[in-house]
């Protein structure tokens, strides 16, 4: 008879992938991740054939981290590369390093600084979300591919692609010091953030996925945050918080989605929130506000009021006129024209939508015409907004969102 | 009570593609299913076996290769459970974790003369 099992955490796998990968490569260089990565995935395999049958070892990182590294090691000797664990392959000074960057401070340590080599300029920043999804969290090309609604093929090429940049480049696996530090940090920062947004905005039917991005984001920005504590780490982090305390809210039993009007506000992670305010308090003690000050401060103001009657919506446009001046993107304007609708400004609202180009959302034009639609609908201009309802259900690319767009149809027609 | 065999066949995990966190929910299925027949009373012992598989077939040791670990005729493991009758150790499976990724159980009485 074997011990009963106690319950694994939660993610567990998940978050030793990123420690391994980071911690070997700190060993045997960047160039060596593939082998690597290869060693780690195959502790896994190992790890479910054994302890099915023995049971949950009482250190279970400790036995993983034991498995990948003899594991490694193994196939640099078979592949005679015994260059790759340098002049003193198997001696005691090797092994004694070994087990230092295994141990627990290190290891933070060596994922931030695989995170600043993931961030490197060289690297697209979609090549960037995608490789840190990879490498950090040992997504599957399936899985990275069907959580950022791509096709696996451009996943691959996008690895691929990324790791030969990375030889190319030289990228080193260190952590940048002086300006080059602040400038790779808003790398990190905005890698981090598409991640969570991928999660948060992105439509994917498959709320588990979206949980799985926005937590990945989350747990690396915490780390990101432990370590330097910038103003603008916090103030992305409380974003995150303010963000992903309605995640549960934002989709009913039916997986549609619902809108900020009508969340069922008891779904509200609100330790969650209070955790945003902490990291909120701490960020604005900055000298400069970056966009995710105030993103975070958008954020918070709509969860702060107790009902969306009670919204500050002049406080909020406020926050979107800043935002705008550092972040001037179309999607960032049309958010500002529905506030401003929101206020019952509707000439302002009208002007700043009529400047604004369909071409400029890309795979989200849908979200110009549905604004569109509510614009004129609000000035009892029901052709046109008709017109415009349907122009954003020709452009919706995905499922729920079509939803969302019907039920409106719908509304309006019963409306008339 | 009789002994059965549960024969795990199916191809390598290595060979489906299982990320990290794929692999643990998996794991968290069989420890509920060993739990479950742990629970009953009936699981007695079990081994995994590693892949390289070799098929000796004369006395000077001449030999081809078993299914590889991308076939779907690979041998992974095995339990042996209790069960009063067959249908009841077929029973036992219906909570096998690996169904998803073309694995099959085969069930076998361990013979006892006497």
């Amino acid at each position: 008879m074997q011990k009963d099992n106690q319950e694994i955490v939660d993610h567990l796998f998940r978050e030793e992938h990123g420690k391994m990968v980071s911690s070997l490569v700190r060993i045997y260089g960047i160039r060596n991740l593939e082998p690597i990565e290869d060693a780690v995935q195959e502790t896994f395999y190992a790890a479910i054939l054994s302890w099915r049958n023995n049971g949950m070892p009482d250190n279970p990182s400790g036995w993983l981290r034991r498995v990948a590294r003899n594991k490694l090691i193994d196939y640099f000797r078979k592949n005679g590369r015994v260059d790759a664990l340098d002049l003193e392959s198997f001696s005691g000074a090797k092994v004694a390093a070994i087990h230092e960057v295994f141990s627990d401070h290190e290891i933070g340590d060596n994922q931030l600084r695989l995170l600043f080599a993931i961030c490197h300029p060289a690297l697209s920043i979609q090549d960037q979300v995608i490789f840190a999804l990879k490498t950090f969290s040992g997504f599957s090309r399936r899985e990275i591919a069907s959580s950022l609604l791509k096709n696996e093929e451009s996943v691959k090429k996008s690895l691929s692609r990324a790791k030969s940049r990375i030889l190319e480049e030289d990228i080193r696996f260190e952590i940048p010091h002086g300006n080059q530090l602040a400038e790779r940090l808003q790398n990190v920062h905005l890698t981090l953030y598409l991640l969570f947004n991928e999660g948060f905005h992105s439509a994917h039917k498959s709320l588990i996925i979206r949980k799985d991005l926005i937590a990945e984001a989350m747990r690396l920005c915490a780390l990101l945050k432990e370590k330097f504590n910038h103003f603008d780490t916090n103030a992305l982090m409380a974003m995150m918080c303010f963000h992903g305390a309605r995640i549960e809210a934002k989709l009913d039993e039916q997986n549609e989605l619902v809108q900020l009007e009508y969340q069922d506000r008891n779904k509200w992670n609100y330790p969650l929130i209070f955790k945003g305010h902490e990291y909120m308090d701490y960020a604005v003690k900055a000298e400069i506000f970056s966009r995710y000050h105030w993103e975070a401060a958008i954020a918070g103001a709509y969860i702060m009021a107790p009902t969306f009657e009670e919204i500050d919506w002049s406080k909020i446009k406020l926050y979107y006129d800043h935002l705008i001046t550092l972040v001037p993107s179309a999607i960032n304007q049309l958010n500002r024209i529905v506030v401003l609708s929101q206020q019952g400004k509707m000439d302002e609202a009208f002007d700043s939508f009529k400047v604004l180009n369909e071409k400029d959302f890309g795979e989200r034009e849908y979200l110009y015409y549905a604004v569109g639609a509510e614009l004129y609908f609000r000035n009892k201009e029901v052709e046109n907004g008709s017109q415009f309802l349907n122009l954003a259900l020709e452009k919706v690319e995905n499922e729920i969102e079509r939803k969302l767009v019907l039920k409106r149809i719908d509304e309006i027609k019963k409306g008339s | 009570m009789k002994d059965y065999m549960l024969i795990f066949v199916g191809p390598e995990y290595g060979a489906v593609g299982l990320s990290p966190e794929e692999i643990q929910q998996r794991m968290g299925k069989w420890f509920s299913w060993i739990d479950k027949l742990n629970q009953k009373g009936v699981y007695k012992s079990g081994e995994a076996l590693h892949p390289p598989s070799k098929r000796i077939t004369s006395a000077d040791l001449a030999m081809v290769d078993g299914p590889s670990a991308e076939s779907k005729e690979l041998v992974g493991g095995y339990f042996i459970v209790q069960a009063e009758s067959l249908e009841q150790a077929i029973e036992y499976t219906r909570d096998f974790p690996d169904f998803d990724v073309d694995g099959v159980v085969e069930v076998r009485e361990v013979a006892v003369y006497n």
